[in-house]
């Protein structure tokens, strides 16, 4: 079933990003970080609110859980999510390119 | 001087030997005293419950456990100290609880899916959450949850308010239904169950709030002030829950203040007008009734209590003249008397209970019945109705009302002229 949920959160669309590799809870904190480039320091809270939704939605599957620890993927539904995420985030930056004169000249006000 | 060095030392270290109480694992560790908490404020209040345990850290009282009605602190050295609410609708594996340590949130304790984390003020710790609009998902299970309550308890209130206002309607003598315990109850009932609903409803709508200011991006805020918020939704339910147990009291007072005697010969202290009064004929004799718990039935004193009105009488005389005749050779001639008496707690209610009183005794079937309004010195109100030898008066005076039912032959003029012998508390000059 494709996720049909709508534009997705920052958070989730990095947590899905950073499960494009399996990965567990500790190392997901930093791959986020990484991958934002520092940008994002995702709270603890945040990052397991996400990883129960994206499980519900099932974008994401349990790879391997030795009980102590869980590793989490991204599965084809999740890609397939992702892609269209960014494919709508792409063409929302390229609507805003035709404003880009125009900022420029706001700024140099 | 010693005293203070040493909280101050313990200060510091009563820091970490809070941040490193196991609470999770139950009891152990808790060195303090416990004192309990009223929660006051709606549960599903985060940010009003987040700061308000921050305040108590503050003052030296760590939050331990948590439940609907009552939060458990323990005394300790006061410490700064963030408090978190999270939302975790499944269970927490160990390892998401290492993880939110690891970043320096530690598990107080949690109702149900509701989580409480900790951390000292100054930690540079992130923030348990970083997105506001992903944290409004985990309020979506409890938020649907709350609706179907809140749908619930409405449907029910509908039908309750519904039932009670039909009760209401059909009764024809609503003030004098208030002055029984009974009466009185029903309203004090529906009162409480108004104010279960509006709890819940508020509860919900406060969830409601939270999760829209999330859902747009804001982030919570977690100090908002508490102090006022709790003073009075607190004194509200602190107010409500006496009443609740003033109807449960109400019958059990009832009891203790009812008497139930037969009438004695003199009565100097008993609002009443005896019959040896209207008929001033030294042939008058008891005509004694049947017996029920050795109180006379024709002639009896029953004393009752109400909120609304703390003092009731209700005396019956009823006597005879062996060598008298009725009018119409029924019989031999024996007069009776009822007296119903009340002393209210406001003045107010006496022209709403006088209306209920006529409403009930005036028979309005019976062709002969005329009644008369009389302006009386001494009397607020003096209604009189008469319907051959039966004579009735309702008069009210300041808090007093009372009613007198009367079969005889002496005229109703005398009854009124009798009538200050009903009344307890002295006319005003």
């Amino acid at each position: 079933m494709p996720y049909t949920s709508g534009p997705m959160t920052e958070a989730m669309f990095y947590v899905l990003l950073s499960l494009s590799h399996p990965n567990h809870g500790y190392q997901l904190m930093n791959a986020i970080a990484q991958v934002s480039k520092g940008r994002i320091q995702m709270g603890p809270g945040t990052l397991y609110g996400v990883l129960t939704r994206l499980q519900k939605d099932g974008l994401i599957t349990i790879v391997e859980d030795d009980g102590r620890r869980k590793i989490y993927e991204m599965n084809d539904v999740g890609r397939a999510a992702l892609r269209e995420e960014y494919n709508r985030l792409l063409s929302m930056v390229q609507d805003g390119i035709s404003l880009r004169g125009e900022m420029d000249n706001e700024n140099g006000k | 001087m010693r005293m203070a060095s040493r909280s101050v030392k313990s200060g510091k270290s009563g820091m970490t030997d809070n941040d490193g109480m196991k609470s999770k694992h139950g009891r152990t560790g808790w060195t303090g005293k416990t004192v309990r908490r009223f929660m006051q404020d709606d549960i599903w209040n985060i940010e009003r419950n987040e700061s308000w345990f921050s305040g108590m850290a503050e003052r030296g009282f760590h939050l331990r456990r948590i439940g609907r009605t009552f939060a458990l602190f323990e005394k300790g050295e006061p410490t700064k100290t963030k408090y978190r609410i999270d939302v975790i609708n499944t269970a927490p594996e160990p390892e998401q609880l290492e993880l939110y340590e690891e970043f320096g949130w530690k598990l107080v304790c949690n109702i149900k899916e509701l989580y409480i984390f900790s951390s000292p003020e100054n930690a540079a710790c992130p923030e348990l959450h970083t997105d506001p609009a992903e944290q409004s998902f985990t309020l979506e299970t409890i938020d649907r949850k709350l609706k179907y309550q809140v749908i619930w308890i409405s449907f029910l209130m509908m039908i309750f308010l519904s039932m009670m206002a039909a009760l209401f309607f059909l009764n024809q003598t609503p003030t004098l239904s208030l002055m029984e315990v009974t009466g009185l109850q029903i309203p004090i009932l529906l009162f409480v169950e108004l104010y279960v609903s509006y709890s819940v409803i508020r509860n919900y709508v406060s969830l409601r709030r939270l999760k829209r200011t999330l859902s747009e991006g804001r982030p919570m805020n977690h100090k908002e002030s508490w102090r006022i918020p709790r003073l009075i939704n607190g004194t509200i339910s602190v107010f409500f829950i006496l009443t609740a147990f003033l109807t449960i009291y109400l019958p059990i007072a009832e009891i203790f203040q009812r008497e139930n005697y037969s009438l004695p010969e003199k009565t100097n202290d008993l609002p009443v007008i005896r019959l040896i009064e209207i008929e001033k004929s030294t042939d008058l004799r008891r005509q004694k009734g049947p017996f029920a718990d050795g109180v006379d039935f024709l002639n009896s004193v029953n004393k009752g209590w109400s909120p609304l009105a703390p003092v009731q009488y209700e005396i019956n005389e009823n006597g005879v003249i062996k060598d008298l005749s009725w009018d119409d050779d029924s019989g031999p001639y024996s007069p009776s008397i009822e007296t119903q008496y009340y002393q209210l707690l406001m003045a107010g209610m006496a022209d709403n209970l006088i209306r209920d009183l006529e409403k009930k005794f005036i028979d309005s079937y019976d062709p002969e019945m005329t009644v008369r309004r009389e302006e009386a010195e001494g009397f607020d109100q003096l209604i009189i109705a008469e319907s051959g030898i039966r004579k009735q008066v309702f008069a009210a005076r300041g808090k007093e009302v009372v009613y007198v039912n009367y079969f005889g032959n002496v005229q109703s003029q005398e009854l009124i002229r009798l009538l200050p012998q009903a009344f307890r508390i002295p006319a005003a000059p």
